[in-house]
C-alpha cells in the first residue's frame, strides 16, 4: 500500500513540468466566468431590445386573434348542467371551452348559479360576458357584476319573488315564451313545459304547486290567475320553444321500425333528424365496426347529435353483428381497421398471439394486459376465435 | 503499466473526486476555495523550483492532487447556474417576456420542444435587463406552418416560468433530475401567438451550420425510405439524429440489448477515421513528412465537422477526443496509451462541463470503453481459433461481452431491465451497424456529388435497416430475452463496479487474492440484493398513484401488485408503475376495476364511490356527522363525492385528494378541508401518496 502510494504521488521532472501548465491552464479555467464580465463592455443594468424588436412584438399583438368572441355569433340558450356537446357548441361556446364544460361535469362539476362559469379553467371575461346571458340553470341567479366565486358553505333556499300576471293563462296550453309573459319564471316555465312532454297535466290549479322551483309566495301570486280548460286539448308543439333547441328534433310521428344492421340509407333517412349526411356517416361507421352490437352504439356515431339520437331511439331496432373478426387469423391491418382497435393494441395482439399460442375464446384478450374491463365489454361481440392447428 | 505512462489516469482521480463533492455537497465555500487555491498553486511553484529532496517531489504530487480536487470542487460549483447572480429565476418575474436563444434540436410533437439560453428577461419588451440560464421551452405550434429553428436563433417569448417538477409516482424517472444536470432547472409554455422568432443565429456559427447541413442531409435520407420506423433507425445510426425514432422500435433495440449501435460512438467515429485514413494514405503527398501537418489538420476537421454533424452527444465527444489526441499523438511520434487517452478524454470533457459525470449517456460511454479495454483481450485469450471466420465471430463476441460488463450495472440501474440476448444481439447489430453506416455514407457521398446518384445505395440501406430492425423486433419477441424490473441500490452499484475493478486488475496482474475479494464482493451484494427483495416482499404498502384524470390505487404485498383503476390505458399504467414494480420486486400484476373487492379487509373498503383505509381498526362506512372515530382513518376523495359542507366534515382522517378530481373541484375540497383544519394529500399537486400499514 505504500509503495503504491508513493508511486502515484511521486513526480519526475517532466511530469512536474507538465503539472505546473496544467495548472496555469486549469486556474484560468476556473477564473475565466469571473474575469468574462470584465472583458466584455459595460452593461448599464438594463437592456433594451432593438426597436426592430418592439414594432414587430407591437405588430404580432394587433395581428393576435382577440381573445373575444368575432363577430357575429350567435349565442343561444343552454343549460350548462345539461346540454351535450354539440348543445353547447351550437348554443356559441367554442369547442375545446364546452369540451373543458362536460370534463368538468364528468369530475362532478355542477353549476349552481352562472357565475359558476368563471371557475372553468379556459373562461376569459370577454366569453363570459357573452355566453352568461345563454346560461339557463334551473336555479339561475341574475348575472352579477362581482367577479368573486362564493365557496361552498351552508346555502339557505331563497324565495324567488315572481313577476304578478298581467291575464289569465292555463299551464295546459300556453307555450314557454307565454307562460314568461303570463308572469312565471323563466325557469319554473321551463319545468311546467318539461313537465307537459313528460306527460304530465294539470288537472287543477293546485297542481302547479308541485313543479320543481315554485315557491308558496309565487304559487299564491299566481293561483288567482290560473284557468284550466277541463278538456283534453292537446298541448301545443313546443318545436318552436327558443329555449330548447333539442326539442326542434321531434321524434318521428309515423311508428317506423329500422334495423340498426340492415338499414339502408334510404330508410335512415326516414327518421327525422337524419339527412344524407348523418344516414352515411352511420353507414360507414358500421361498416366499420362490423355491424352494432347494440342500439346505443348509433349514438356513437361521429357528429350525431345526442338530441338527434335520443329523438330516433325509439324507432331503431337491434340486431345481430354483421362480421367479427377472427383472433386468431386476423393481421396487424385488419385489427386496427376496427374503430375500437388502435394500432398499437392491434401489434400487441399479434405479438401476444405469437408468443403465447392461439386464443381459445373472445373473452382471452383480457388476458393481453391491453383493454380495460369497458373496452373488453365493447369488443367482445365483435370477437371470434376459430381453431388453430399448431 | 505505470502511473508515468499515464499522467492523465493519474490526474483524473482527484478532478473526479473534487467534482463529485461538488456537486454532492452543493455548497460554495469563496471563503475556503480560493484561498486554498492560492496556496496550494504557491506551494506547487516552490516545489517545482527546488525538487531537491525526494520527499519534495511526493509532496509536490500530493500538493497537486489536492489543486486538482479543490478545482474539480470549484468547476461543480461555479458550473450550477441556478447559483449565478444574473440567472433569470432570480430576476424574471413568473410571468414576463423573455429573449432565448435556441441552444439545441427542436423536436415537433404536439408542440416544439427546445432547450435555450435566456439572454434577457423583464415583464414588458421594453423593461428587460440581461440575464442568464437554459430554459426549457414548450412552444405552441400552428400545424399549417410549423417554423423551423436552428441553433442561435432568438425568440421573443412570453409566459409562465415554472420549476420542472419531480417524479409524480414512487421510483418513477425523475426529469427533473435529469435536467437538472443540464442545467436546466426551469420550463416554459407559450401558446402559438405567445413567441416568435425575433432574429436568426449568426451565420458563422458552427453549430448553426452542422445542424442545418444535418438537416439539408436527412431530407435526402428520408427519399430514399418509405417507412418512418426505418428512416428514424437509420437518421440515428448515420447522423445520430435520435427524434424520429418510433418508440416500438426504440423498445425492441433496447430489450434486444442492441440500443448501443442506435447513438453514434467510437464505432462511427473510428469508421469515418479509418475511411479518411484510407483515402489519405492513397495520396502520395500525405504519406511524406512534410504532408503530416495536412493529414492530421484534414483528419482533425473531418472528425470535429462529423461530431458537430451529430450533435455533439457525450459518446461523440469522448470518441472525437480520444481521436483527436491519436492524431495528435502520431502527428508528434509520441507512443499511445489507450487508458491515458481514455482519462485524458474525460479530464477535458469534465474540466469543462464537471455535470457530465452524473448523466447516464457519458458514464455508459465510458465504461463501455473501459469493459472492453480491460476484459477484451483476456476473453480473446480464451480462444484463438484458426479458421478466420471463428475468430472474428469471437472477437466480436468477445467484444459484446466486454462492454457489456462494463455498463451491465450502470444499466440495470437507470434501466431496470437487463437484455440476456445482448452477446446475440451483438453478432447480428455491431456488423449490422458497420455495414448500414457505411451505406449511408456512401449514398449520401454520392447523393451530393451527383444528385440521383445515391438512390441505388439508399436503396440498400432501406432494406438493410428493415432487415436489422425484423432481426430486433424476432429477439425481443423471444420469451425471457429481457429480464425487467430490476431495481439496483446505489451501495450495490458502487459494490459492482468495485468488483470488477478488482477483478480486472486480479486477472491482468494474476493476483488471485484480489480475484478472491472481487467475488467475495460480488457474493455480498447479491446477498444484499436479496435482504432488500426479501424486506420489500414481506412489507405490505397501499399507493394511491398519480395518472392524469384517473385514479388508480395499489396495494403491493409478496411480491404482487394489486391495481385498482378506472379505466387507466395500459400504456399510463405502465408508465405510473413500471419504477415501483422494479422497487418492491413485484412478479405480478393484478389489474381490477376500481369497484372490485379487495381481497384483505386491512386493505381497505370501497363504498361505492370511495376508498376508506383504517389506520389501525377497519372503518367500513363514513362516520356520521359529530362522532368521534375510535381511530384514524384515510378516505380518498373521487368525483361524484359529496362536499360536505364546513360543519360536516368528519374530524381525526387523513382526506386524499384524487388526481382524477376536476381542479376547480379539488379547489373547493381543499378550502372545505383547511377550514375544518383536517389533513389532507393532494395527488395532482404533490404527487403519489404511499402508506405502510402499521402492526
Amino acid at each position: 500500500m505504500r509503495h503504491a502510494l508513493h508511486d502515484y504521488f511521486h513526480y519526475s521532472r517532466a511530469e512536474r513540468d507538465a503539472a505546473i501548465v496544467l495548472c496555469i491552464l486549469l486556474v484560468a479555467l476556473v477564473l475565466l466566468p469571473f474575469s468574462w464580465k470584465y472583458l466584455l463592455p459595460p452593461d448599464h443594468g438594463t437592456w433594451t431590445p432593438p426597436e426592430s424588436w418592439i414594432s414587430m412584438v407591437s405588430a404580432a399583438e394587433r395581428e393576435k386573434p382577440s381573445p373575444a368572441p368575432p363577430a357575429p355569433t350567435v349565442f343561444g340558450p343552454y343549460d350548462p348542467n345539461h346540454s351535450s356537446l354539440e348543445e353547447l357548441v351550437a348554443a356559441g361556446w367554442p369547442e375545446h371551452m364546452a369540451r373543458s364544460l362536460v370534463r368538468y361535469r364528468e369530475k362532478g362539476g355542477r353549476f349552481r348559479k352562472t357565475e359558476d362559469l368563471r371557475r372553468l379553467y379556459l373562461m376569459t371575461d370577454a366569453w363570459y360576458q357573452h355566453l352568461a346571458p345563454g346560461c339557463r340553470i334551473a336555479s339561475a341567479q341574475p348575472i352579477a357584476a362581482a367577479s368573486t366565486l362564493a365557496w361552498p358553505g351552508p346555502r339557505p333556499r331563497k324565495e324567488k319573488a315572481g313577476v304578478a300576471p298581467s291575464f289569465p293563462f292555463d299551464p295546459n296550453i300556453l307555450s314557454e315564451d307565454s307562460l314568461v309573459l303570463a308572469g312565471l319564471p323563466p325557469h319554473i316555465a321551463r319545468n311546467v313545459v318539461r313537465y307537459r312532454q313528460a306527460g304530465g297535466r294539470f288537472r287543477e290549479a293546485a297542481a302547479l304547486r308541485k313543479i320543481y322551483g315554485m315557491t308558496d309566495s309565487l304559487f299564491a301570486l299566481l293561483e288567482p290567475w290560473i284557468r284550466i280548460e277541463a278538456q283534453d286539448k292537446p298541448a301545443p308543439a313546443d318545436s318552436t320553444d327558443s329555449h330548447q333547441p333539442e326539442k326542434a328534433q321531434a321524434a318521428p310521428h309515423e311508428p317506423i321500425a329500422i334495423d340498426i344492421n340492415q338499414a339502408g340509407p334510404e330508410e335512415w333517412m326516414r327518421l327525422k333528424g337524419i339527412g344524407k349526411g348523418y344516414a352515411a356517416r352511420i353507414i360507414r361507421f358500421r361498416e366499420a365496426l362490423g355491424g352494432f352490437a347494440r342500439v346505443a352504439q348509433v349514438g356513437e356515431t361521429r357528429g350525431l347529435p345526442d338530441s338527434v339520437f335520443q329523438a330516433i331511439r325509439p324507432a331503431l331496432v337491434a340486431s345481430p353483428v354483421l362480421r367479427k373478426l377472427d383472433l386468431n387469423t386476423a393481421g396487424v391491418s385488419a385489427l386496427a381497421a376496427h374503430p375500437y382497435i388502435s394500432g398499437m393494441q392491434a401489434r400487441a395482439i399479434v405479438a401476444w398471439r405469437s408468443q403465447h399460442g392461439p386464443f381459445v375464446q373472445p373473452a382471452d384478450i383480457r388476458r393481453t394486459g391491453l383493454f380495460s374491463e369497458k373496452e373488453v365489454a365493447r369488443l367482445l361481440p365483435y370477437l371470434e376465435c376459430s381453431r388453430q392447428t399448431q | 503499466m505505470t502511473w508515468h505512462q499515464h499522467p492523465f489516469a493519474r490526474w483524473l482521480i482527484p478532478l473526479v473526486v473534487g467534482a463529485a463533492l461538488g456537486i454532492a455537497l452543493d455548497r460554495p465555500m469563496p471563503w475556503l476555495t480560493w484561498p486554498a487555491l492560492g496556496v496550494l498553486a504557491a506551494l506547487l511553484w516552490l516545489l517545482h523550483r527546488h525538487p531537491g529532496l525526494a520527499l519534495q517531489r511526493f509532496w509536490f504530487g500530493v500538493t497537486f492532487s489536492a489543486l486538482l480536487m479543490v478545482v474539480g470542487y470549484e468547476r461543480a460549483i461555479n458550473h450550477h447556474q441556478i447559483r449565478w447572480a444574473d440567472h433569470y429565476a432570480r430576476i424574471a418575474p413568473d410571468t414576463c417576456w423573455l429573449v432565448v436563444e435556441v441552444a439545441g434540436e427542436a423536436r415537433i410533437k404536439r408542440s416544439l420542444r427546445v432547450v435555450g439560453r435566456v439572454q434577457a428577461a423583464g415583464p414588458a419588451p421594453d423593461r428587460m435587463q440581461p440575464v442568464a440560464g437554459k430554459l426549457l421551452l414548450y412552444l405552441g405550434i400552428d400545424t399549417n406552418a410549423v417554423p423551423r429553428l436552428w441553433w442561435g436563433d432568438r425568440l421573443l417569448v412570453q409566459g409562465v416560468l415554472q420549476p420542472i417538477a419531480g417524479p409524480a409516482n414512487p421510483a418513477a424517472f425523475d426529469f427533473r433530475q435529469y435536467m437538472r444536470w443540464q442545467n436546466v432547472h426551469y420550463r416554459l409554455w407559450a401558446a402559438a401567438g405567445d413567441w416568435q422568432k425575433v432574429s436568426d443565429g449568426s451565420g458563422w456559427s458552427l453549430r448553426r451550420r452542422a445542424m442545418q447541413v444535418r438537416a439539408h442531409l436527412l431530407a435526402r435520407l428520408a427519399r430514399w425510405f418509405d417507412s418512418e420506423e426505418t428512416f428514424g433507425v437509420a437518421a440515428a445510426l448515420v447522423l445520430g439524429y435520435r427524434e424520429a425514432l418510433d418508440p416500438d422500435v426504440r423498445a425492441a433495440y433496447a430489450d434486444a440489448g442492441a440500443m448501443h449501435i442506435l447513438a453514434v460512438s467510437g464505432l462511427h467515429v473510428g469508421l469515418i477515421m479509418g475511411l479518411c485514413y484510407l483515402l489519405l494514405n492513397r495520396i502520395f503527398f500525405f504519406r511524406t513528412w512534410r504532408g503530416r501537418w495536412p493529414r492530421a489538420l484534414i483528419l482533425l476537421s473531418v472528425l470535429w465537422g462529423f461530431a458537430l454533424l451529430t450533435g455533439l452527444s457525450p459518446s461523440v465527444s469522448r470518441a472525437a477526443t480520444m481521436f483527436s489526441f491519436f492524431i495528435l499523438a502520431r502527428l508528434f511520434a509520441r507512443e499511445v496509451f489507450v487508458w491515458n487517452i481514455l482519462a485524458a478524454s474525460a479530464f477535458i470533457l469534465l474540466a469543462i462541463d464537471p455535470f457530465l459525470l452524473m448523466q447516464p449517456g457519458f458514464q455508459l460511454s465510458y465504461l463501455a470503453l473501459a469493459g472492453i479495454l480491460a476484459f477484451q483481450p483476456l476473453l480473446e485469450k480464451l480462444w484463438q481459433p484458426a479458421h478466420p471466420a471463428l475468430h472474428h465471430g469471437w472477437r466480436l463476441l468477445a467484444l459484446s461481452l466486454a462492454a457489456q460488463a462494463g455498463t451491465a450495472p450502470v444499466s440495470m440501474y437507470y434501466f431496470h431491465q437487463f437484455p440476456l440476448l445482448f452477446a446475440v444481439s451483438g453478432l447480428v447489430a455491431v456488423p449490422g451497424a458497420f455495414v448500414l453506416l457505411c451505406l449511408g455514407l456512401v449514398a449520401l457521398g454520392c447523393e451530393l456529388v451527383w444528385p440521383g446518384a445515391g438512390w441505388p445505395f439508399g436503396k440498400m440501406l432501406a432494406w438493410c435497416t428493415e432487415g436489422l430492425n425484423t432481426v430486433m423486433a424476432w429477439l425481443q419477441a423471444l420469451p425471457a430475452g429481457t429480464v425487467h424490473h430490476i431495481w439496483l441500490q446505489p451501495h450495490a452499484l458502487w459494490l459492482a463496479y468495485a468488483a470488477l475493478l478488482l477483478l480486472a486488475m486480479g486477472l491482468h496482474q494474476r493476483r488471485f487474492r484480489k480475484i478472491l475479494l472481487a467475488l467475495a464482493l460480488l457474493v455480498v451484494g447479491a446477498a444484499d440484493h436479496a435482504a432488500f427483495r426479501y424486506r420489500h416482499y414481506l412489507s405490505p404498502e397501499w399507493v394511491a398513484f398519480q395518472v392524469r384524470r384517473h385514479t388508480l390505487v395499489g396495494v403491493a404485498h409478496k411480491g404482487t401488485l394489486w391495481l385498482w383503476h378506472d379505466g387507466v390505458g395500459a400504456a399510463a399504467l405502465s408508465h405510473a408503475t413500471d419504477g415501483y414494480r422494479a422497487w418492491k420486486s413485484i412478479d405480478s400484476l393484478v389489474v381490477l376495476p376500481l369497484d372490485a373487492p379487495p381481497f384483505e379487509a386491512s386493505w381497505g373498503q370501497w363504498t361505492g364511490q370511495s376508498w376508506i383505509l383504517p389506520q389501525g381498526v377497519v372503518s367500513t362506512a363514513l362516520l356520521p356527522q359529530g362522532t368521534v372515530p375510535p381511530m384514524q382513518w384515510m378516505q380518498l376523495v373521487r368525483p361524484g363525492q359529496r362536499i360536505p359542507t364546513n360543519e360536516a366534515v368528519p374530524s381525526g382522517s387523513l382526506w386524499l385528494l384524487d388526481e382524477a378530481l376536476h381542479p376547480a373541484v379539488r379547489h373547493r375540497w381543499q378550502q372545505v378541508l383547511e377550514h375544518a383544519h383536517q389533513q389532507y394529500h393532494d395527488i395532482a399537486q404533490h404527487g403519489a401518496w404511499v402508506w405502510e400499514p402499521g402492526p
